[in-house]
């Protein structure tokens, strides 16, 4: 549900593994308008975009109750949306986001999450998962040392 | 990927951001750029996320409880099963 998190997975090299084992991912409309904008500034490959909306793996959510008013920080539509939709996770790398959709119940994921879900599955190897978590390392966004024992957990397990 | 100074960020907005005030989104509309771009704003402003590895183990704890994604069994071509058929073990 969040246009950072399909650059992030995009990146890594793990987005069609996500999207093998994920029903599908629902964008509000803010995120997917955010979608388009990356992908017009070269930051998406827009053939794999449209392979993942043919897929039906890909969908931007239609509100069925009013939209949040103008000026409105995108909890409400997003909490909206959650609720609509029945989801499963939320997946945000947004903290301030993360914090909120917390406090109103909702069930917050990031991208780290996936990776380690994805070989506990055995979707990807313990290796793969570990040069996922390095590649994050690139983009500076996490903190290292929390990488760092990400890696490690998933090395154990 | 685009470079940016720290210079360049508007202070007083990046101060809202890490505070917890604004979402990224919001971050991202005031500078007229992207989210993915705001998060390469806030690297180089030194911003880390605050996701730790507690947040890590609460993610795996809520995927093994509200999701069971079984890989798909491998097939077994009908070669190999003829010719386990022959020596009479199991396909």
């Amino acid at each position: 549900m969040s246009c950072s998190f399909l650059f992030f997975i995009e990146r890594i090299k793990l987005a069609d593994e996500f999207f093998r084992t994920a029903e599908a991912l629902v964008l509000t409309r803010t995120e997917f308008a955010c979608l388009t904008s990356l992908s017009r500034k070269g930051f998406f490959d827009q053939a794999s975009i449209n392979r993942w909306i043919k897929a039906g793996k890909l969908r931007e959510h239609k509100a069925k109750a009013s939209p949040a008013k103008k000026g409105e920080d995108d909890v409400t539509s997003t909490v909206q949306a959650y609720r609509e939709l029945n989801s499963k996770f939320l997946i945000t790398e947004d903290p301030f986001l993360r914090k909120k959709l917390r406090q109103e119940g909702l069930k917050i994921l990031s991208t780290p999450d996936i990776i380690g879900y994805l070989a506990k599955k055995k979707v990807i190897t313990k290796d793969r998962a570990v040069e996922a978590v390095e590649a994050l390392k690139v983009f500076g966004w996490h903190d290292r040392g929390v990488l760092d024992q990400i890696k490690e957990a998933i090395q154990r397990d | 990927m685009i470079r940016w100074d720290k210079e360049a960020v508007n202070a007083p907005l990046f101060a809202r951001y890490s505070l917890g005030l604004i979402s990224l989104n919001k971050l991202s509309k005031e500078l007229g750029v992207t989210t993915v771009e705001a998060m390469q704003v806030l690297h180089n402003a030194d911003y880390r996320s605050d996701y730790s590895f507690k947040d890590y183990q609460e993610g795996q704890r809520l995927l093994a409880d509200f999701l069971d994604y079984q890989p798909p069994a491998p097939k077994k071509s009908s070669r190999a099963t003829k010719a386990s058929r022959k020596r009479g073990t199991k396909g």
